[in-house]
């Protein structure tokens, strides 16, 4: 029976679990069984039974009884006793290498910060909404189109809201929201540019915004009442009660302030200052768009919102759904030019959510996430890096300790928890840091990215809570190469040799995390440089006229020709001429021009309106 | 619950005593398995012998290598004074019910 031997895999499988416990009579029991068998039948079959044998024992009892005392004078367990020595021993040599210590609580800090604003930001955006008592019941319908790449929008035709409401019988409220109200608004003389919306008189029902003055039930009953912001309040009328004050919108009439609204939370999706009903809309004889006809159905004009019943079935945003595409299949079927199809979309997925046009407020999609918390990582890691080379170059201090801890019965595991539990008290400590930078460039990133208006980064409870989480997980990130490196040295070589304990495993790694984290800093050199240069390029660019002392000023609905005449007394002002857009910045008008060769042939073309004088004045 | 026994442990407990000095995993295994004709696992009887061993029914202690073992060592098992005691208890019990139900045994057969 020479040659043949055991299934080497499963010795190795008995090896590896039962790892150094007493299990040398039980591995000769079956290994001695194996032999007996191969006399009895085929080499196959006596290898199938070895494998049993080996399954049999590694989950018996007797097996896991020998691992628990394996080693009389050790204690694989963690008691409580042994952390607090773990601690102890982490800060002592914390404030011993104090130079070690800055520079890695620095390192860590600065890479951290960035990580807290992305922590914040996402919690913020996640709370998106949160605050509307029926936000599980609250659905948006959005139109995919044929135009614009098949974009998505927000928005959706008219006469979509009012079929759902007369032919859908499921659906508690059909909200409807027209943003055209943006311009003027004019009391007592004084003409201030706000922004609102036309919404259905139920709206206050369906979204929780609360009132401070008014009934929520009649606030918008009559068409030419009018809600307004606690903030518009005051911007209007200062100190002095809103309450019936007639508001003047230039082109939509007088409107009475019938309520006044608790100010919007940050969080909502939908920010405004005024509210007027619909109708107002409807019966305004500049609006006549918003009359719904079966020709309206190629315009997508207004936001519809719906509210579903307090116990709607499961499957019911599906069946709107159907029905959506019943409606769209029958309106679009002879128009070619323009189709459309619509789908729900759930309040939660709003914000933050994909990226649609015509957004209502503004949006916060997934992708821009997913870049920040790339570049976040970017950060992140060279700073745990960082720290693991310093830490393992720094073994030699510590090799004697770890020697000693494993002579007198210290395992790998309760030495590799040592030095994690010592980077977790670092990555505290740089967690404290990181906060006073987070709160230092908060103000500076805020403006950045978005209207600061619109952001809160307040940090709540919940947030430094993740932020306590997040320090922690570093401190796993980090510590995990020196405490692997740290738990494998050999208790003698770490004992006896002065200069050197290097175990050549941990150089490989040492030199690979060197590598990378260079590479990833050098990139970054790199890519700002680019950065600032194509700054100053595009700075610097000569566009062929004068930028300077030319002020561009959107005029955000305000009357052209007062503006003239105000801005005009002005003596430093020397000229002023308009446009239809502001040049480069926003999407200009399209014309389409017949080509001079043949009749048929049409080309667009952008286009920009101007006065005589814009020419000259720049 | 104190000395309760179970039938396996009581059938590995009198193996023991049977092989006397050569009771070792493999052994004990082959004399179950041919006196009684049903084959038992080698874990669960090692997870036996642990609890008797725990019980403080038998002590062991490590043999010389040997060849047709890898080299290794077998574990030896012997029974205690405790063992012996909880063995003779199991009998004292078993041949007073079958002294009371001789006659409807009787009976039956």
């Amino acid at each position: 029976m020479k040659g043949i031997e055991p299934p080497r895999l499963a010795q190795k499988i008995f090896e590896w679990f039962c790892s150094d416990a007493a299990v040398e009579d039980l591995r000769g029991d079956i290994e001695e069984l194996f032999y007996v068998n191969l006399g009895k039948m085929s080499v196959r079959k006596a290898k199938s039974l070895y494998w049993l044998h080996t399954l049999s024992l590694v989950t018996s009892y007797a097996v896991r009884k020998r691992k628990r005392r394996k080693n009389k004078f050790s204690s694989t367990e963690y008691t409580m006793d042994m952390l607090k020595s773990y601690f102890l021993i982490a800060t002592r040599s914390l404030a011993k290498h104090k130079f070690f210590t800055i520079i890695n609580v620095l390192g860590l800090a600065t890479g951290m910060s960035i990580s807290l604003l992305l922590i914040t930001l996402i919690t913020f955006v996640t709370t998106y909404d949160d605050f509307h008592v029926n936000k599980d019941r609250i659905y948006r319908v959005i139109s995919k189109t044929n135009v614009l790449n098949n974009r998505e929008f927000a928005r959706t035709p008219l006469p979509l809201a009012e079929n759902l409401q007369s032919e859908y019988p499921g659906i508690e409220e059909v909200i409807r929201i027209s943003s055209d109200l943006s311009g003027e608004a004019e009391f007592d003389g004084k003409q201030i540019p706000m922004e609102g919306f036309f919404v259905d008189s139920h709206f206050l029902n369906v979204f929780s915004f609360p009132l401070l003055k008014g009934n929520i039930t009649t606030a918008l009953e009559k068409p030419q009442s009018m809600i307004i912001t606690e903030e518009g309040a005051q911007r209007m009328f200062g100190t002095e009660d809103p309450m019936g004050k007639v508001i003047n919108l230039k082109k939509f009439g007088d409107f009475e302030v019938t309520g006044v609204l608790k100010q919007l939370p940050k969080n909502s999706h939908i920010q405004f200052e005024l509210l007027v009903p619909f109708q107002a809309l409807e019966i305004s004889k500049s609006s006549q768009k918003f009359i719904a006809s079966d020709e309206k159905w190629s315009d997508l004009n207004i936001y519809t919102y719906l509210l579903l019943p307090k116990t709607f079935s499961e499957d019911e945003p599906e069946r709107i759904g159907t029905f959506l595409d019943k409606i769209a299949k029958k309106v679009y079927s002879k128009n070619s030019e323009f189709v459309a199809s619509f789908k729900l979309q759930p309040l939660s997925d709003i914000v933050p959510g994909n990226d649609l046009a015509l957004e209502i407020g503004q949006s916060w999609d997934t992708l821009s996430f997913i870049v920040f918390g790339i570049l976040t990582l970017l950060i992140l890691l060279p700073a745990c890096f960082n720290y693991a080379n310093i830490s393992i170059s720094r073994a030699l201090k510590r090799s004697k300790e770890i020697g000693l801890r494993k002579v007198v019965g210290g395992q790998r595991n309760q030495i590799f928890l040592q030095f994690i539990l010592e980077t977790v008290i670092v990555t505290l400590l740089a967690l404290g840091l990181a906060y006073v930078f987070f709160v230092i460039i908060r103000n500076e990133f805020i403006p950045v990215v978005v209207d600061s208006l619109i952001l809160d980064l307040t940090p709540r409870a919940i947030t430094i809570l993740y932020f306590v989480g997040f320090a922690i997980f570093v401190g796993f990130v980090a510590g995990a190469v020196p405490a692997l490196f740290f738990a494998k040295l050999n208790p003698i070589q770490a004992l006896k040799s002065k200069s050197s304990s290097k175990a050549s495993g941990g150089s490989m790694i040492r030199k690979a995390l060197i590598v990378g984290q260079f590479a990833l800093s050098l990139g970054f050199i790199m890519a700002v440089t680019i950065t600032i240069k194509q700054h100053a390029a595009t700075l610097n660019y000569n566009f062929g006229f004068d930028q300077e002392n030319i002020l561009d000023v959107e005029l955000q609905g305000v009357d052209p020709n007062i503006f003239r005449n105000e801005f005009s007394k002005l003596s430093s002002v020397q000229s002023i001429s308009m446009s239809s857009n502001i040049m480069g910045a926003s999407n200009p008008t399209r014309v389409w021009i017949q080509k001079p060769e043949g009749k048929d042939s049409t080309d667009v073309c952008k286009c920009l309106l101007i006065t005589t004088t814009y020419l000259t004045s720049i | 619950m104190i000395g309760y026994m179970g039938e396996f442990e009581e059938l590995v407990l009198l193996t023991i005593a049977v092989l006397n000095e050569s009771a070792y995993g493999v052994s004990i295994k082959e004399d179950i398995e041919q006196r009684t004709d049903r084959s038992i696992s080698i874990g669960s009887l090692h997870s036996t012998i642990t609890r008797l061993e725990e019980k403080g029914f038998i002590t062991s202690w490590l043999g010389d290598p040997t060849q047709e073992r890898g080299g290794r060592r077998k574990r030896y098992f012997q029974l205690t004074n405790q063992g012996k005691v909880a063995l003779r208890n199991v009998k004292t019990l078993r041949d007073e019910l079958w002294n009371l139900s001789k006659v409807t045994l009787a009976f039956s057969a």
